[in-house]
């Protein structure tokens, strides 16, 4: 059924720091209560804006603080907010994208499990700023206990006042839907989730329109990320110049980076934006160097669509900007580490094999791209590679991105042209020796 | 070129003009317009897949990819909307490079079966691959092939309905079907399934692909996945012509083409012509399968004369002889006013008018009518109701209204093609659609207000919605004072509980018809077949003026039939219209003075036996006069019956000569639709045996009494001319009209309240004869909510006797998807079944009870 997911986090440090506030109380058992909650501090925000704040007000505060969409495309939330056209006399919608399923990443699902109701109220002051009355979380399907704590905490939130009808007196009505998703990659992304979320199956849009002016029901909808939202609050009652001293100048604030692979402590860990990726990564507090002590090989920093780091590339900031700069992307912010021993065929051979499973379908590019793809990959693997592979890959590839309707097609490709530019001659050793070229043994020696 | 429904949307928002430059050629178009409709504006043809002209573009096959300079990837051009300046190139490297990269994804695990399936020759893969695709394929594995429990080999062939044929390896997952079925039919029993590259289309688990418009998916289909049982491996698609005509079952008058082998003379199949005024480009399943009843081996192919009790073939002369004999002895004896004719309202103008001109001139009597499917007919010409039948309707302009009010007509059944048109108009322009019916139909899925009234309530709803109008405000008040005493009840509340509604439901389908800036009332079969028609006439008259929609849309009770319009313009009732009349009397020497009789008139004189001799032109008024105990006796009475049909039936078995007709595909002909558009049917085969129209029918006979009807061709042409001329204004009252809401009572011993009607996929009794569509429905049945079976405890398919007072008959149980009350429907349109025994003529509503077989 559901499993309570035991991750190793930073709380310790965040519980006493004045900077990280994501993971305050995240191991505090129990947190998600709207008692404990409230003890914390928590709702102080809400009612804050409730009391006094005008929708365009917290819409200006949230793009100062230059928080930025925390899913993976970093995009100005406060920016996004402000694309809800005024005039529309149709209803808004604010939906919670609550469908983690970038390879690698975890950090959503401790935030929903652990402080949901901080989620809760972020939605609440997004739902407000853009004029929402009925909010949507849609919870990826297998994520069971976080569906139940998300369930329980949204009974709570209604029965302590802070959600349903003339809310603290202040006249503005809210509801909330918790929504289940039934196990889809795609629906992460926002068009397929506003098309699983109206009942549909879960396919790409394509944009425009965009969902800020028609999503949900052909109506403005904004859709943003968990850990967007659950930054939110903060935001709102410490002030914008608070947060924006945070992280770097472009990627302002905090942000919770999930860190598995090879590597002695995986976990999530809350640090400010800029912090050294090799610092996460070897430093005691956090990653706690490589496992077995080996050499390091790779990194993907960003989740399974971002391009890889060489470990000549990992003195950079995690930030927006630096990763660019390394030809790669922040993404999700799920650090995936592998060592040596790791071949990079069979971890291309897993990427484009989870990328062919969640596409949904819809275009041609994707659809068949992906599959041509593995099946090519996957026979390079099994050694029994051909000359001219490597050339149809990169074609096939060439062909793929930027001609889909959603990312997923990009994000399938660009790792794989990736280890194809940093690591070429493991793949054409891989093909004229039918065989890895390391000695890799998976997974855990 | 088709319109699309995106350029009528842009057109409507009217949001200025844009200019830009493709391929060099500047055009300016509508803001809205996408590049792609822009580009077909120049004659540029931008290769697609899943573009569709009349559905939402989704963007999904990347095949119509376009460069547009300051974008850096290449832009799809059926969603993309055109900007001021923009610069597109259609056929640059990069595009060309998209293109064969999308053709080369395609093909890797496209099944090669050109050489077998049926979609060669026509196939928008075939044509695309040799104009943009690779001569080679790098794919190098083994194809992806479906496979189940029903399908062990690489032959994916899987029947998912009664006409539709899957196969799955062969797609290439446009989506057009599932899209056209879901937005344009409002259909589910077809939908994707699982994702990514092993997404299949697939019928719903547990159901087939039967729905009334099943065979557009196939007609939209690219390839060939999904393909027609009736064209499966028959003939090639380059070793046939096509001759243009116009469907024979319904009055829309829906544009088609036969696909014909020129050397055989056989019709292989029908496909859509797209009249962007009319049809769209959809076709309903009868429209579409319906051209095999020509093909039938069951067609009558010679003469029958009836000699000691048995049918004899006969040869025409010998036939004609006989009639002519026959009729000129009851004429001299009874006199002319004991003839009587029939015709049938799917026949040309030629072959309605030359019917009429024989009665009239030849055997000088006026009892002829057409409307051999209803019920006690309005006896006056200038009567309410068959104003309203010949009021002003044009199909596009349903496209334009705000507010469409469906008036009991159960469009699925009987208008299919206008069902369509209201489904766009909602969908695509934002209209809203009132239903309002005695029982649950499907059409009101688009529908803001489903109201559903007691059966035989109609003008207590309609004078509820006017009284509604006035007690609200929403009218002049003026005009609402004069007109609140003539409706009684007298107040929406009462009108309300008469009918069974609740008042707020009058009250917002008033606000909508008095706030809408264009409107559009359809009336339709319910209301034309009831006993009680003139009044709801009137009471429609009543809506119709008060809300004043003569001038601000459109108001009319549906025509039905190929050419009941024809019909009606060429003066073959007993009492014309009177410039219709006029110019008859003008025309002939001598009008006929005989006293007008209708059909129900003139069944009840047969049986009386002051009415001896009938002509049938075509009709099985047997099977399909409501009251078939009456019509049997009529006809059992009558001292001499001539039957001209296609096929046998209970009708002609009774007749003393049978005359092969010819279908209207057989010889060219004009029908007029149901907006009063003639158009022209051409000849697509030769006649079957020796049948022949009926044109050729009446003018042979006028010959035999010396009597010819006509000089030339050219001269029965320009004497429809004339009549067609006419303006047909009919005016509908001058003065608001009283009417008094009847309470129909239902006899306890006979609670449900009973509908004949048409199947959705029949019309009349002739299309039990195509094959395909008996596959569909090939019996009669009684179709019930599914909470009714439950409380009768009879379960889908089970038999029950079906009686009402005056008769009863068994069938099989047929659950609904869409009734949820107590009434039910059953078809008419299966010989042998007798479901017309349950009518009774006089009733306002018929009712039956319904008993299990084995009680």
């Amino acid at each position: 059924m559901s499993f309570y997911s035991p991750v190793r986090t930073n709380a310790a440090e965040a519980a006493s720091s004045d900077k990280l506030h994501l993971f305050k109380y995240v191991e505090d058992p129990e947190q998600h209560t709207v008692k404990r909650y409230e003890e914390h501090g928590g709702y102080a925000a809400w009612k804050k804006v409730l009391a006094g704040m005008k929708p365009e007000e917290v819409i200006e505060t949230v793009k100062n603080s230059g928080l930025r969409g925390r899913g993976g495309a970093g995009f100005p939330t406060g920016v996004k907010w402000s694309f809800v056209p005024k005039a529309s006399p149709k209803p808004r919608y604010l939906c919670c994208n609550a469908d983690e399923s970038e390879p690698g990443t975890c950090k959503d699902r401790v935030l929903m499990e652990r402080d949901p109701h901080a989620v809760i109220e972020g939605m609440a002051i997004g739902a407000y700023a853009i004029g929402c009355h009925l909010m949507f979380i849609y919870i990826r399907g297998e994520f069971g206990h976080c569906i139940e704590r998300m369930e329980q905490a949204r009974k709570e939130a209604y029965e302590a006042g802070h959600l349903g009808k003339n809310i603290y007196g202040s006249g503005y009505d809210l509801d909330m839907i918790v929504h289940t998703g039934g196990g889809a990659y795609i629906c992460g992304e926002e068009t397929a989730l506003l098309n699983s979320l109206e009942g549909e199956k879960g396919l790409s849009r394509i944009r425009p329109p965009f969902p800020a002016v028609e999503g949900l029901y052909a109506c403005p909808t904004i859709v943003n990320n968990v850990e967007s939202l659950a930054s939110v609050p903060h935001i709102i009652n410490r002030g914008a110049d608070w947060y924006r001293k945070l992280g770097t100048e472009k990627s302002t604030g905090t942000k919770v980076f999930s860190l598995s692979g090879h590597v002695k402590q995986p976990g999530n860990y809350e640090v400010e934006l800029g912090f050294p990726l090799k610092k996460l990564i070897y430093d005691e507090q956090y990653g706690g160097g490589i496992l077995g002590d080996k050499k390091l090989k790779g990194v993907i920093p960003g989740g399974a669509s971002t391009p890889f780091l060489k470990p000549d590339m990992i003195d950079v900031g995690l930030d927006y900007e630096s990763l660019v700069e390394q030809s790669s992307m922040l993404g999700s912010g799920a650090i995936i580490v592998f060592h040596e021993d790791t071949c990079i065929v069979w971890v291309i051979l897993k990427l484009i094999h989870f990328f062919r499973h969640e596409s949904c379908g819809k275009c041609t590019p994707c659809r068949e791209g992906t599959g041509w793809l593995e099946q090519i990959i996957r026979r390079i693997e099994a050694g029994e590679g051909r000359k001219g592979d490597l050339e149809t890959i990169e074609d096939l590839c060439g062909n793929i991105l930027g001609r889909t309707i959603c990312p997923l097609g990009d994000a399938a490709v660009m790792p794989i042209q990736s280890a194809l530019r940093l690591w070429r001659e493991e793949w054409e050793y891989h093909i004229e020796n039918k065989k890895c070229m390391v000695k890799s043994h998976f997974p855990f020696k | 070129m088709q319109k699309t429904t995106n350029e009528q949307l842009a057109e409507k928002r009217a949001g200025g003009e844009v200019t830009l430059t493709i391929d060099g050629q500047e055009i300016t178009v509508t803001k809205g317009t996408t590049v792609l409709e822009a580009a077909r504006k120049l004659g540029i043809h931008i290769p697609t897949f899943c573009w569709h002209p009349k559905v939402k573009s989704v963007g999904a096959c990347r095949m119509c990819y376009v460069q547009i300079e300051k974008m850096p990837k290449l832009a799809v051009s059926c969603a993309t909307e055109v900007m001021e300046g923009m610069v597109v190139h259609t056929d640059s490297d990069m595009v060309k490079a998209g293109r064969k990269a999308v053709i080369e994804f395609i093909l890797a695990n496209h099944p090669l079966d050109c050489p077998t399936c049926d979609k060669g020759g026509e196939c928008d893969l075939q044509n695309l691959t040799f104009a943009h695709g690779v001569d080679d394929s790098r794919f190098a594995f083994r194809k992806m092939r479906f496979t189940d429990d029903t399908v062990t080999t690489t032959f994916d062939d899987v029947k998912i309905g009664p006409e539709i044929v899957l196969n799955r390896n062969r797609c290439i997952l446009c989506y057009k079907c599932v899209r056209a079925n879901k937005e344009a039919f409002g259909e589910y029993d077809l939908g994707a399934f699982e994702r990514g590259n092993i997404t299949e289309i697939n019928s719903a688990p547990g159901e087939a692909v039967d729905n009334p418009y099943s065979g557009n998916l196939v007609e939209i289909c690219p390839v060939g996945a999904l393909t027609n049982s009736d064209w499966r491996y028959k003939i090639r698609v380059w070793l046939t012509t096509t001759t243009t005509s116009i469907c024979n079952f319904t009055s829309s008058g829906t544009n088609i083409l036969f696909w014909k082998d020129p050397h055989k003379n056989h019709i292989y199949r029908v496909t859509s012509r797209c009249h962007d005024d009319i049809d769209d480009g959809w076709l309903a399943d009868l429209t579409r399968y319906g051209y095999q009843i020509v093909t039938s081996r069951e067609r009558l192919t010679k003469p029958l004369i009836m000699k000691g009790g048995k049918q004899v073939e006969a040869t025409w002369d010998e036939a004609l002889g006989h009639i002519h004999k026959r009729f000129s002895e009851i004429k001299e004896k009874k006199g002319a006013v004991c003839i009587s004719g029939l015709a049938e309202p799917n026949l040309d103008n030629a072959s309605l008018y030359a019917f009429q001109k024989f009665f009239r001139t030849v055997l000088r009597t006026n009892n002829i009518d057409f409307r051999s499917h209803y019920r006690y007919l309005p006896e006056t010409p200038d009567s309410m109701f068959t104003a309203l039948c010949a009021q002003p309707f044009r199909i596009r302009d349903i496209d334009d209204s705000e507010v469409i009010l469906v008036f009991g007509s159960d469009l699925i059944r009987e208008h299919h093609n206008e069902y369509l048109r209201i489904r766009k108009a909602c969908n695509f322009f934002g209209a809203r659609v009132y239903s309002a019916t005695p029982y649950a139909v499907k059409a009101a899925d688009v529908a803001t207000l489903e109201s559903m009234y007691r059966p035989g309530t109609e003008e207590a709803f309609l004078n509820g919605v006017c009284l509604a109008a006035v007690e609200d405000g929403l009218v002049d008040a003026r005009v609402g004072k004069e007109f609140q005493g003539k409706l009684k009840p007298g107040t929406a509340a009462a009108c309300a509980e008469l009918a069974g509604v609740g008042v707020d439901d009058l009250k917002l389908l008033a606000r909508a018809l008095a706030e809408g800036k264009k409107v559009t009332v359809i009336a339709g079969e319910i209301v034309a077949r009831s006993r009680a028609r003139e009044t709801i006439a009137a009471a429609l008259c009543n809506l119709g003026r008060l809300f004043s929609l003569p001038s601000k849309g459109q108001m009319a009770v549906l025509a039905r039939y190929a050419n009941s319009v024809g019909a009606e313009r060429l003066g073959l009732v007993s009492e014309p219209f009177a410039p219709v009349k006029a110019e008859l009397e003008a025309m002939y020497e001598q009008y006929p003075e005989c006293p007008a009789r209708t059909t129900d008139k003139m069944l009840a004189l047969m049986k009386k036996e002051e009415i001896t001799a009938m002509f049938l032109l075509g009709g099985n008024p047997l099977e399909m006069y409501p009251d078939r105990e009456f019509v049997s006796e009529a006809i059992s009475k009558l001292d001499f019956l001539v039957a001209c049909d296609l096929f046998e039936t209970e009708t002609t078995q009774r007749a003393e000569v049978v005359l092969p007709l010819c279908s209207w595909a057989e010889y060219a002909g004009d029908y007029i639709n149901l907006e009063g558009r003639v158009q022209r049917a051409n000849k697509a085969v030769n006649a079957v045996g020796e049948a022949r129209p009926g044109v050729e029918i009446m003018t042979a006979l006028a010959r035999r009494f010396d009597r010819p009807l006509f000089e030339s061709d050219v001269h029965m042409q320009s004497e429809i001319d004339r009549l067609l001329n006419i303006e047909d204004v009919r005016p509908l009252p001058a003065d608001f009209v009283e009417v008094v809401a009847e309470s129909p009572e239902i006899a306890k011993e006979y609670p449900y309240p009973l509908y004949l009607c048409d199947d959705p996929h029949h019309s009349g009794h002739l299309s039990e004869k195509s094959a395909s569509l008996a596959a569909f429905a090939g019996e009669a049945y009684i179709e019930l909510s599914s909470e009714l079976a439950g409380r009768l405890d009879v379960a889908d398919g089970s038999s029950v006797r079906v009686e009402s007072e005056i008769g009863k008959v068994i069938v099989p149980v047929k659950i609904s998807e869409h009734l949820d009350s107590e009434a039910v429907l059953m078809p008419r349109n299966f010989s042998g079944s007798g479901v017309n025994a349950l009518m009774m003529r006089k009733k306002r509503v018929d009712s039956v009870k319904i008993t299990k077989l084995d009680e």
